[in-house]
């Protein structure tokens, strides 16, 4: 059992935790020399909002449009800093689903998501789209909170 | 920022998930040199219940909990499964409540990862974590990987 593959899931609200995020991953794929797949799940809302923005056409896929984002270029960019092969995903509709089905369709050793103590409306404990990777990934989810140590 | 410390907390209900949890901190551990802190946390009732059968004399107050850890299920089994994955490996135990304690341990440990696991399901059957890990995650010191049960799932 080696770690080849890592999945890191990010979602618009890791935009204040993006850098805890990198380095979290970094920490085990330089020692690890795993490979990582950074992938940014949209709602389908967001990802309208987003795709005009960045003025795509309408038949853009949710690759290019991820790597555009700025929260997946602020972290492709740490981690090719660090050296890290990585390449960039995007996925659009139920976040939490789609981070998962990813990481099953890419065979992944690991998952790494960002969260807080609670979603901004108190239901969710780790914010919905963390909470349902952790409780369904198919390998161990490291679960990563901007707060550490505050 | 090395990752030197994971701590793997467990208690009696991770026994089922034990190799998991084992596999999932030496995947990180073995590779970077780091090592392992298993950290089994108990209540003065918890260990008043289990004193004899662990092969106690002494009242909680007098007693090691690092040695208490050592002897509980499924401390041992981390421990032997970590050992013959080439990690170091360390037992610590702590009274107190099991999330609020391995924080505290973790926190003392200068712990850079905590590996929890965990499976239950609600009376409606959805899934939820366990209380400790979810604790564990809502107050870590440092990132927390989560392992669960895929046996219940699939």
């Amino acid at each position: 059992m080696a770690i080849e593959k890592i999945l890191l899931g990010v979602v618009s609200a890791d935009d204040d935790r993006l850098d805890v995020l990198a380095s979290s991953v970094i920490d085990v794929a330089v020692p690890t020399g795993a490979s990582v797949v950074v992938v940014h799940a949209f709602t389908d809302e967001e990802f309208d909002d987003v795709r005009s923005r960045l003025e795509f056409a309408a038949d853009v896929d949710a690759n290019t449009v991820a790597a555009r984002h700025a929260n997946v270029r602020a972290v492709v960019d740490r981690l090719e800093a660090a050296g890290v092969p990585c390449e960039v995903r995007g996925v659009v509709g139920d976040r939490g689903e789609a981070v998962v089905d990813l990481a099953e369709g890419i065979g992944a050793d690991r998952v790494v998501v960002g969260g807080r103590r609670r979603s901004p409306a108190g239901k969710a404990m780790f914010g919905s789209t963390p909470q349902s990777v952790l409780l369904t990934a198919p390998c161990p989810t490291t679960f990563v909170r901007g707060d550490h140590g505050e | 920022m090395a990752i030197e410390t994971v701590v793997v907390a467990v208690g009696p209900m991770d026994a089922v998930r034990a190799a998991a949890m084992a596999d999932a901190t030496a995947e990180v551990a073995a590779p970077l040199g780091a090592t392992a802190v298993v950290v089994h946390a108990f209540t003065e009732q918890e260990y008043e219940g289990i004193r004899e059968e662990l092969g106690f004399e002494a009242r909680v107050e007098d007693v090691d909990p690092d040695a208490v850890a050592g002897r509980r299920t499924p401390v041992p089994e981390l421990e032997e499964r970590l050992g013959a994955a080439g990690v170091d490996v360390e037992v610590r135990g702590a009274v107190g409540e099991a999330g609020p304690a391995v924080v505290e341990l973790a926190t003392a440990l200068d712990a850079d990862r905590i590996v929890v696991g965990g499976r239950r399901r609600s009376a409606a059957g959805k899934a939820v974590y366990g209380s400790t890990s979810q604790e564990v995650m809502g107050s870590a010191p440092c990132p927390v990987t989560y392992v669960r049960d895929r046996e219940l799932v699939e």
